[in-house]
């Protein structure tokens, strides 16, 4: 057992339903690596965090790619693993610390993306109930129709629509409140 | 523009973004890492039998990810074939002993020329694992998350379920309910790493709010409990100092008791201790938090500074120590995404300090500018050990002194000392700190004199911080005392002898003053 290793088993990630043979790993990772990335900046509001994150994701991805990789839907599994992942203190904790261990030696992330520009309107939708906020960055970030989001956050169709509902509704009010926030 | 575009907007502007990240490259093991190993910046973390290779370059490095397994972990044993060993001085950062079992434990550290770190734990795992089926997901493996934590026995999981608590019922028949975080639609994870010194668990029991048992998994009872070291205070002894008002509250470990790491918490107003969610934060504390008031809390020696921005020389402010731009722990634990929380980890005498300030919404600016004072601060003298003893951190009077009204003398006799206090009940300290043999006196405006009083109901305790020793109190009324230069004063009858770090409280009428002090 490893550190590295316990995300998902901190973390209760539901299989989806195998239904293929598996693609080939690399360009699964290609393809999502950036929109899960920027999923982990949107809900944890910082990038080294997400970097590890999504790191940590994938790398649980690979380690069980020969049955990840024959899903329906991998790309609904790895983006279950990184929200529910955000959700964790104890997850961000840690790899905060770790980040902040391997990549250098500033409380505050400079590097290449300028996230903090960025986050504005994404900061309000951290804000939102988990559930709504991981519903808004699923579908208008990652760009998932609300079947897909339904998928990876194992709920109906029915109960995305009222996040959302209710999402756009709070952040309405408070773009009204307090001007732009973009 | 609706939300539906500002949403959009937002997310394509992201996006944008997103495509100028470059992917990092991901390889078997195997690949060749030369080079790219020597320069990245590597935490590598081992326990038991599987090992997890992850590593990171530089910003245009490959990422290199590999599982591979090793039956035992040593810090002077290589890792894998490939692996270079680090060829700088091992650092040990805490070390213990499982009792009733052969092997010790020790957390160690390499670091290399290139600065890199690299971790190794040994015999951290914590007897045996138990299978747990669902709901409960196999919790498989009692060890700590987090090496450089000093944290000895270790339990976590998730609760796919609406759980109301989880019940930890220790070998030893004792009863540990861990915080948990998420719970209803969201797994609930719940982990249970500080007991430090406290034996395996025997059962672990899930219950809904209807105190149903959800799902229940039985351990063999293990010998393999566990030990610190260091739980008196060593020899060499690391002590520390702070100066701040004594109109501020003061709180030490005690405030978080279930977490390992020493700690010192300061605050404008009074500090409850504990609370239901999270160990490793002043939680009920924080949700006392009034708009206007200001909290600070110093977590001493919890892991190596390495990477971690040095204390500031000239001082925090809101500059040096900005914000922190997401929701922290201090957020969640207490519920208060009201407060202003300022946390990240900082490096002083090679050990690294997590640092928490927290300002209510209200808070005034001198308030704030006090508050960055009294962090600024800090102070040892010498350089310390990561270890598991425990710290002292004395009571350090701020300069200038307190001056007392007329017709006290503004300054103590001994020039060596400043007044501490209020003019309700004040003392003289040792501008540097340090103790050397004194008698416990007391100055108070209220206190009219010999004549007035000739026994003055002044009460004195002494708690040690250190150990678990009993409280010493002064064991009868004070009585009188007069100098040409100090006026009429208060002596206690109490002169503690034991060396170690005290708490000393004094009560005079309704004024209460407590500093503390290492008696060498």
């Amino acid at each position: 057992v490893t550190a590295f290793q316990t995300l998902s088993e901190l973390i209760w990630v539901k299989d989806l339903p195998v239904v293929r043979a598996a693609e080939d790993f690399e360009a699964f990772y290609r393809r999502e690596y950036r929109p899960v990335l920027g999923l982990a900046i949107v809900l944890s509001g910082n990038r080294s965090t997400a970097d590890e994150l999504t790191q940590e994701a994938f790398l649980v991805t690979l380690r069980d790619w020969d049955r990840v990789g024959r899903m329906e839907n991998p790309g609904a599994w790895v983006r279950r693993v990184v929200a529910n992942g955000s959700l964790s203190w104890f997850r961000r904790g840690a790899a905060q610390t770790r980040a902040m261990l391997r990549l250098g030696t500033s409380n505050t992330d400079h590097r290449e993306l300028d996230v903090e520009a960025e986050l504005d309107l994404w900061r309000e939708v951290r804000q939102l109930p988990r559930r709504q906020a991981q519903t808004i960055a699923l579908m208008y970030l990652n760009g998932l129709s609300r079947r897909d989001v339904a998928q990876v956050l194992d709920c109906s169709e029915e109960t995305v629509k009222t996040h959302l509902d209710r999402a756009k509704k709070t952040l309405s009010a408070r773009l009204e409140d307090g001007g732009e926030m973009s | 523009m609706n939300i539906d575009d500002e949403l959009r907007q937002a997310g394509d502007r992201l996006n944008a973004k997103l495509e100028e990240v470059t992917v990092p490259q991901v390889r078997q093991r195997g690949t060749r890492i030369g080079r790219t190993l020597a320069v990245a910046a590597a935490l590598t973390i081992m326990i038991g039998g599987s090992v997890l290779w992850l590593t990171r370059g530089g910003d245009d490095g490959p990422v290199v990810a590999a599982t591979s397994t090793s039956t035992t972990i040593d810090g002077a044993q290589p890792g894998p074939a490939d692996e270079p060993q680090p060829a700088g001085p091992m650092v040990v950062i805490a070390e213990g002993t499982f009792v009733g079992a052969d092997e010790p434990w020790r957390l160690s550290a390499f670091i290399s020329e290139e600065d890199d770190l690299c971790m190794r734990l040994r015999g951290m795992t914590c007897g045996p694992v138990p299978n747990v089926s669902n709901p409960l997901s196999a919790p498989s493996g009692t060890t700590s998350e987090d090496p450089s934590e000093p944290r000895l026995s270790c339990a976590y999981g998730a609760v796919h379920a609406t759980v109301f608590e989880v019940i930890l019922t220790l070998s030893d028949g004792s009863i540990v309910k861990p915080p948990i975080h998420g719970g209803g639609d969201i797994p609930a994870n719940f982990y249970a790493y500080c007991w430090a010194g406290a034996p395996n668990y025997a059962s672990i029991t899930a219950v809904d709010a209807n105190g149903d048992t959800l799902a229940e998994s039985t351990s063999t009872a293990s010998s393999s409990t566990t030990t610190t070291t260091g739980a008196e205070l060593p020899a060499a002894a690391t002590v520390w100092s702070i100066a701040y008002p004594p109109t501020w509250h003061r709180a030490d470990s005690e405030l978080m008791p279930n977490l390992a790491w020493n700690s010192l918490t300061l605050a404008t107003f009074p500090l409850r201790e504990g609370g239901s969610k999270c160990a490793h934060m002043p939680e009920n504390a924080l949700r006392d938090l009034s708009p206007g008031d200001a909290l600070v809390s110093i977590f001493l020696n919890a892991r190596p500074g390495i990477g971690a921005p040095l204390w500031p020389e000239d001082g925090f402010n809101d500059t040096v120590f900005p914000e922190s731009t997401a929701t922290t722990d201090a957020h969640e634990c207490a519920d208060r995404p009201d407060l202003e929380v300022h946390w990240g980890l900082w490096s002083l005498n090679g050990n690294g300090h997590y640092v928490l300030v927290v300002f209510g919404p209200d808070v005034a600016n001198d308030r704030r500018a006090q508050t960055w004072e009294i962090l600024s601060s800090l102070r040892t003298s010498e350089t310390s050990t990561a270890t598991n003893g425990k710290l002292c951190i004395v009571t350090r009077p701020p300069q200038p002194g307190l001056a007392p009204p007329a017709p006290y003398h503004p300054n103590p006799s001994d020039e060596s000392t400043v007044w501490y206090g209020t003019t309700a009940l004040w003392t003289p300290l040792a501008s540097d700190a340090t103790y050397g043999p004194r008698k416990s006196v007391w100055w108070s405006s209220d206190f009219g004199g010999g004549a007035d009083e000739p026994t003055p109901d002044i009460s004195v305790t002494y708690q040690r911080l250190d150990a678990k020793t009993p409280v010493i109190r002064s064991r009868s009324p004070g009585t009188n005392a007069n100098t040409a230069e100090d006026g009429w004063f208060m002596i206690a009858d109490i002169d503690p002898e034991p060396r170690g770090c005290w708490k000393v409280t004094a009560t005079y009428r309704e004024a209460t003053l407590s500093y503390v002090a290492y008696i060498p």
